[in-house]
């Protein structure tokens, strides 16, 4: 069973998936399918995207049964789901690869972006990447993920009617005007680059949430020049080799990469990258709990301001 | 320049010396290439000293080089120093130089030498041991040969290759890999490994070996290397007895290295005899010895007298043979054989063969018993050594202080100093190994400046990256910052010198990418700016550049100031050229393969 599914009572579209069920769990080194050599890979590599084994949207999607209730809506699921593999190296993680190696990812995902987005159907490209059991990550190979949907998802949708809103209200950019205000108030900086810059957001969900915002307003990978792609390599280094540190242990979290939607683009979208990471603590878990799933609300043990402290004062390697 | 007394000139030339004839076949080669021998002439056997063969004008400063491992390679200014050794020539001993009667007439640079203008190296160190003596103005060109001629007997002295330069650097590299051409050098890859020496010294234990090995797997140091150095010895030259320390012995060591997937690391003296040792108690005839037949004092250390292993004793061979292939057999696979000079120090052996011929073959009995695995010459000769070591110790001894004076004694300044000027032979002869790092902020007295240069200099020379400390007291920015050193090893370095105390590095594809960095060693601010050098660098694309470690952006036009003792690194960026190889597969899926030509 593979379709999209509409909730009428939120609006939102649900990806039925049943073969996700078959995915491998967590196996070791030398049985792992993203190594060269594995089940996925007969050759050496670099960098390596591919169309998951297990997608919940592909190109050739198969033809759906209507239901026959009109009540309810489905639709085929059109769009890409891709493994991006960050290394050939099972044993590294963006927070211990090397920055040229993360700056090439940065070029990957622009590429993948680019690609994708000649698809008309494709409307939102949208990198991610779950690390650590915490987040349900599958395999502990380096490696991110790429969801190319037919529709504008519900949250990115949020960010789109917000930023409207902000900007008939102040006739600027949300997210220029946050960047503009975190720097002046610099309390909840975490690092600051040449050209991006990382803080603890004064609206945290997560106890350990951090956003990364371009100072420059641009909406995708496409509009990043060669020194921002260097300067966004070198804050998701230092982010997540921070992160690293905090504990002193492989820091679970979920990134998620936000730009413009495509087929239409919106060059009023503000670029950004946001971490979730589920800890609260090092040995306490920040669950997604009745209120958080239930309302979209979420209850933060923390302020953002003492967490930028902690962060900024955590050390990394680079 | 003169050749046997004859202003140089193509094809061959002779002289006869007391009974001595030498001869000269002189050809171009980017300058010229001069082929020595020596051949006695008598009908009695002749022992041959040191042999003149050649002489040319210095220049007020010289780059000069000493034999061995320890010694300074540098420019000097030699009037200056033959005054300051004055009173020191009389100490001076077979750790300094093989042939120490002569610094009573000048200064000696062995193996090569450069003026302002001119380079003259020789290719190999087979039989004769060649250096440069300085005095009053004029270069000589001299061989030691050290060894009883018989009648009718010829020797090869070797190649000197004699070059007129506009870059040192370039003449230097060109020099190393002409000697490389002729010496079929083993080179391996650098390793990154763990050293008891610097911070434990003597006091070294089992326990404290194993504890800092425990550690290291907690830290994720991941090292490739566990080295165990000196401190386990029942005493020098009773190698495979250990002392109370080591109560289960060297094989129980080894063994537990292995276990934690690294390469077993062993120091060793192998040419080196205490006299208060079993094996010179049992075998004093293997040393070797004065004219009076009495053992020859090679050196002074460990607060004992040190004689030199005759290497080319056959007992003492076998002995020698059967010493690594027990430490071999125990699971060793990586060898640091250090004071190595002992066994060319002048003196009587079993065979009538010259210094370096006995070094030679001590060196040579050390290869076959250990095959494959891993040497590490340490106060060695530099040039026989080319094709026997796959590293050499390449400077003096480092240590956790700044200063002291250039004399091949410990410090950290000389040590790097060295790294950078004789840079030029690793990845050509061997691997260089600029000697241990320590990360550590505590327990040293140099400041995080000093321990930056000590560290990242080492890294991005890409000789071994060896480190030494105790690592339960290093903190936790200790680690971090020694694991950010490692991000700049792996990458190909050329060095360029501004005078004998400020250095470039230029560095491409280090894991870090290419970068620019300027070293610092002087007592005073360095201001330099980036445009000056970019006729060095690399074309890239929107190229831009940033400073290390604070990321910020540099301009190439801005100056920036190299505080004393201190690197500048600044990173080398640009557009980068990314691949794509795309793949449908058998089940339909795509695959689509990134590459790039540059980390």
């Amino acid at each position: 069973m593979m379709e999209l599914r509409h909730n009428p009572i939120t609006d939102e579209w649900v990806l039925v998936s049943s073969d996700r069920q078959k995915r491998p769990v967590q196996p070791s080194t030398n049985t792992c399918p993203l190594c060269p050599g594995g089940a996925e890979f007969d050759r050496n590599y670099d960098l390596a995207v591919f169309d998951n084994r297990f997608p919940s949207l592909e190109i050739d999607a198969p033809d759906v049964e209507r239901p026959t209730d009109k009540t309810f809506k489905n639709d085929p699921s059109f769009g890409k789901c891709e493994v991006v593999m960050y290394t050939s190296n099972h044993n590294s993680s963006m927070s211990r690869m090397p920055i040229g190696q993360i700056e090439k990812l940065v070029y990957v995902w622009e590429d993948r972006t680019r690609e994708l987005a000649k698809e008309k159907r494709v409307k939102y490209i949208y990198p991610f990447e779950n690390r650590g059991k915490e987040v349900g990550a599958t395999l502990s190979h380096p490696h991110g993920q790429l969801y190319a949907f037919p529709f504008i998802p519900k949250r990115v949708q949020a960010m789109i009617e917000a930023e409207k809103k902000y900007h008939q209200e102040h006739e600027k950019c949300v997210i220029c005007d946050i960047v503009e205000s975190e720097l002046k108030v610099h309390e909840r900086i975490v690092y600051e680059g040449n050209h991006f810059v990382a803080v603890t957001p004064y609206f945290s969900s997560f106890p350990y949430e951090v956003h990364i915002y371009p100072k420059r307003h641009i909406s995708f990978f496409m509009d990043m020049m060669p020194q921002e792609k260097f300067d966004l390599a070198v804050v998701l280094k230092i982010i997540t080799s921070k992160y690293d540190s905090l504990f002193d242990e492989e820091f679970p979290y979920m990134m998620t990469i936000f730009q413009s939607p495509v087929n239409p683009i919106m060059k009023d979208f503000h670029f950004h990258i946001e971490f979730y990471p589920p800890k609260r603590d090092k040995n306490k878990v920040k669950w997604m709990a009745s209120v958080e799933t239930g309302t979209w609300t979420f209850i933060n043990p923390s302020t953002p301001s003492e967490v930028a402290m902690q962060l900024r004062n955590a050390l990394y390697v680079v | 320049m003169k050749i046997l007394d004859h202003d140089i000139k193509i094809g061959d030339i002779s002289k006869n010396h007391e009974n001595l004839k030498i001869s000269a076949n002189v050809a171009q080669d980017n300058g010229f290439k001069a082929e020595f021998s020596l051949k006695n002439l008598s009908n009695t056997s002749n022992f041959v000293e040191e042999m003149e063969l050649g002489e040319f004008d210095s220049s007020e400063s010289l780059f000069m080089n000493n034999f061995q491992s320890w010694g300074l390679c540098t420019f000097v200014k030699p009037e200056k120093i033959f005054a300051s050794i004055s009173n020191m020539k009389s100490q001076l001993g077979f750790m300094a130089t093989p042939i120490p009667e002569e610094f009573k007439n000048g200064i000696v640079s062995d193996y090569f030498i450069a003026t302002d203008k001119e380079f003259a190296g020789f290719l190999s160190s087979e039989a004769v041991h060649p250096y440069f003596l300085w005095q009053n103005g004029i270069i000589k060109i001299k061989v030691y040969v050290g060894k009883e001629l018989k009648p009718g007997e010829k020797i090869e002295l070797g190649t000197l290759w004699f070059s007129q330069y506009e870059s040192l650097e370039e003449t230097l590299n060109e020099y190393a890999k002409r000697v490389a051409d002729l010496n079929q050098p083993k080179t391996g890859k650098p390793v990154f490994g763990w050293s008891s020496w610097y911070h434990y010294y003597l006091d070294i234990s089992q326990e404290s070996f194993i504890k800092e090995m425990e550690l290291s797997k907690t830290l994720n140091l991941n090292y490739e290397l566990f080295q165990l150095d000196d401190g386990y010895e029942a005493d020098i030259g009773d190698w495979l007895e250990t002392n109370e320390k080591f109560s289960n012995g060297l094989e129980f060591l080894a063994k537990k290295v292995r276990e934690n997937e690294m390469i077993a690391g062993i120091w060793t003296a192998p040419f080196s005899v205490s006299e208060s040792s079993k094996l010179f108690k049992e075998h004093s005839d293997w040393v070797v010895k004065n004219e009076n037949d009495d053992p020859l004092l090679a050196y002074k250390n460990w607060n004992k007298k040190i004689y030199a292993l005759d290497t080319t004793n056959p007992d003492a061979q076998r002995w020698l043979e059967n010493i690594f292939s027990a430490l071999k057999d125990y699971g060793f696979d990586f060898f640091k054989i250090d004071f190595l000079f002992a066994a060319m120090i002048l003196g009587k052996r079993y065979l009538n063969v010259t210094p370096v011929e006995a070094y030679r073959m001590g060196i040579e009995t050390i290869r076959k018993a250990v095959g494959e695995s891993h040497i590490l010459g340490c106060g060695a000769p530099l040039l026989p050594s080319v094709g026997y070591v796959d590293s050499m110790r390449i400077g003096a001894d480092t240590a956790p202080y700044w200063n002291d004076a250039d004399l091949g004694k410990p410090n950290a300044k000389y040590s790097i100093r060295n790294a950078l000027t004789r840079n030029f032979m690793n990845d050509v002869w061997w691997t260089n190994d600029p000697d241990c790092v320590m990360a550590r902020s505590n327990d040293t007295e140099l400041n995080r400046d000093e321990r930056m240069v000590n560290v990242y200099t080492s890294a991005l020379l890409n000789g071994h990256f060896l480190e030494s400390d105790k690592l339960s007291v290093l903190s936790k920015d200790d680690v971090c910052f020694l694991k950010s050193a490692l991000n700049f090893r792996s990458g190909i370095s050329h060095v360029k010198f501004i005078d004998t105390e400020r250095y470039v590095i230029l560095s491409k594809k280090t894991i870090n990418g290419d970068l620019i960095s300027f070293v610092n060693l002087s007592d005073s601010l360095w201001n330099v700016k980036i445009e000056n050098f970019s006729n060095l660098l690399n074309e890239k694309i929107d190229g831009f550049f940033v400073s290390y470690p604070s990321m910020k952006e540099a301009n190439l036009f801005d100056s920036q100031s190299v505080n004393p003792h201190s690197i500048l690194m600044v990173l080398h960026r640009g557009k980068r050229k990314v691949v794509r190889e795309d793949e449908k597969k058998k089940d339909g899926r795509d695959f689509h393969y990134y590459g790039s030509d540059e980390s």
